[in-house]
């Protein structure tokens, strides 16, 4: 898992040692030598057929010399043991062996390939039959209600980009979000009309958010473009597809059974993206095996869970640790920043070295969004707000690049925008939005046709005659 | 609300644990099989007793949680 501070993997070793063998000698040369300093009898490569061996043609040898490579594989036995260490002294680097496994998701350079052919496709039909999105025309009227009327957050964020030189083409389509949280105000407007699958895992509570924060959360990841009763757009994947899990009361409380099963549920449901603005207390003895085997499975299936860190800290004088479940190692824990870019006081920090770590941050003081009727807008703080800024990112992203679970993550982290802040606090910093540049087509059609444009080739001289117009554009 | 225990199972070991849970008499129990973990209400039993089960991961008992 790619967290800020990684989780400790255990390496498996085969028994049997690597190696590398001085430059320059020749394998012969290689195995006299090894053979005469540790009293074993290597063989070379080169004795079997196109230098093709087996596992059980080694174990018949103490080793064999890659005649090519200029690595010796060599044996673990009794007489083996006392005797490698006497190789390292001899110019000779060794080595355990390793045991690999073959990695089923995209590792960073086929991710690379993959993009990369992508984006020359992409070229090429743009060559071929014209571009769409980005042969844009740019309106001032649009750009003025894009970059004025949204939450601070989405400007921050990207969401929003705060330069016309730059655009968000993406809205989330095709990702389905799944906010695990109180549930959501199915009457409210701005959601009018959109389809959302829902799920109860309160005992006799139905989905209908009875608090308001579950609410507020969906509003920040998936609410609407615009609004007419909105004073300004607060949603960021407005075309993503919502699934609202009931996994704590109207009170705001629940077990953490519920929150697995509503985990469990999502990834039945084929979620991209899981929004958990939740947590419980923890009194720094590790994190939990149950949750952070479930994460690790949906990190494997493709799902990514995004979760809060926590709002027990007041600093500067305090700052708590990253609590359940957002302190397991494949779970993305979210930190709060304020809109002046400052650690907000009450966000929990990576206290440990081994887990717990806060991986990104995002806009969570005074953050504008839906919630429960009638009270319908309402600013709130907390690293609940900033969560689902996060997973609403988090879905664009999915949209714009294709990329899952672990890669999606990556994305993620190796997107964000730096911040002076300690990692402690903010992780891989300020989580961003995918964006493009506009390429602005000159308002050919706009021009008077009394002020159409002299066209000068460039290749001839200018007009001694008369004077050329110039174009003010 | 009774105390619930979260179960996390190796992979491919879901039948069988449910099926030794089921043999200590176990019956409130639900599977949630994308995660590989189930969630019971143990009655008298030890968590020892149920950490022993091969094919079992973990047992933790079940935490509140609070927005």
């Amino acid at each position: 898992m790619s967290k800020t501070l990684k989780k400790e993997e255990k390496v498996e070793y085969t028994g049997r040692y690597l190696v590398l063998l001085p430059e320059g000698s020749t394998t012969s040369d290689s195995i006299s030598t090894i053979n005469s300093i540790s009293g074993l009898n290597l063989k070379s490569s080169l004795e079997f057929e196109n230098e093709f061996f087996t596992d059980k043609d080694l174990a018949k040898t103490d080793g064999i010399v890659l005649d090519k490579l200029g690595i010796a594989i060599v044996n673990e036995k009794p007489k083996a043991e006392n005797s490698i260490s006497s190789l390292g002294d001899n110019e000779m680097i060794v080595e355990k062996e390793r045991v690999v496994y073959a990695i089923g998701m995209l590792d960073e350079s086929t991710q690379n390939y993959v993009e990369g052919y992508r984006d020359a496709v992409n070229q090429m039909t743009n060559m071929l039959v014209g571009t769409e999105v980005e042969d844009y025309s740019y309106d001032e009227q649009d750009s003025e209600v894009e970059s004025v009327g949204a939450t601070w957050g989405l400007k921050a964020t990207n969401v929003v980009p705060s330069t016309f030189l730059r655009y968000n083409p993406y809205n989330g389509a095709g990702i389905k979000v799944a906010i695990l949280d109180t549930g959501f105000d199915f009457n409210h407007p701005d959601f009018a009309g959109r389809p959302i699958v829902h799920q109860s895992f309160i005992s006799g509570e139905s989905t209908q958010d009875g608090h308001g924060h579950g609410t507020h959360c969906t509003g920040t990841s998936c609410g609407p473009a615009s609004s007419p009763s909105a004073t300004e757009r607060y949603g960021i994947a407005y075309a993503a597809s919502i699934y609202i899990g009931k996994v704590l009361s109207n009170g705001g409380s629940g077990g953490d059974g519920g929150i697995l099963a509503g985990i469990n549920w999502a990834i039945a449901n084929r979620c991209d993206v899981v929004s958990m603005s939740l947590r419980g207390l923890v009194n720094g003895t590790g994190y939990s095996a149950v949750f952070e085997t479930a994460a690790a499975r949906a990190l494997a299936q493709g799902t990514l869970i995004i979760a809060a860190a926590g709002n027990d800290s007041a600093r500067p004088g305090s700052v708590k640790q990253v609590m359940h479940p957002a302190n397991c190692p494949s779970i993305m824990a979210v930190g709060a920043v304020d809109v002046n870019m400052n650690v907000a006081s009450f966000s929990n920090g990576g206290l440990y070295p081994t887990y717990g770590a806060v991986d990104i941050a995002a806009p969570g003081v005074n953050v504008y969004s839906s919630t429960k009727l009638p009270t319908k807008y309402a600013s709130w703080n907390g690293t609940s707000m900033a969560t689902p800024h996060v997973a609403g990112i988090a879905a664009l992203w999915a949209q714009a690049t294709g990329l899952r679970g672990i890669n999606l993550w990556r994305k993620l982290t190796s997107t964000a925008k730096a911040l002076s802040l300690p990692g402690r606090d903010v992780g891989a910093g300020l989580v961003q939005a995918p964006t493009k540049t506009r390429l602005i087509k000159f308002p050919i059609d706009r021009i008077p046709i009394d002020r159409t444009p002299i066209l000068i080739n460039p290749k001839f001289p200018i007009d001694p005659i008369g004077p050329i117009e110039k174009i003010i554009r | 609300m009774k105390t619930k225990w979260l179960i996390s199972v190796q992979d491919g070991a879901l039948n069988q644990v449910l099926t030794e849970l089921g043999k200590k008499g176990i019956a409130d129990v639900e599977t949630l099989d994308a995660i590989g973990v189930i969630v019971i209400v143990p009655g008298e039993h030890k968590i020892t007793d149920i950490k022993k089960i091969d094919g079992v991961l973990s047992v933790e008992e079940e935490r509140d949680i609070s927005i």
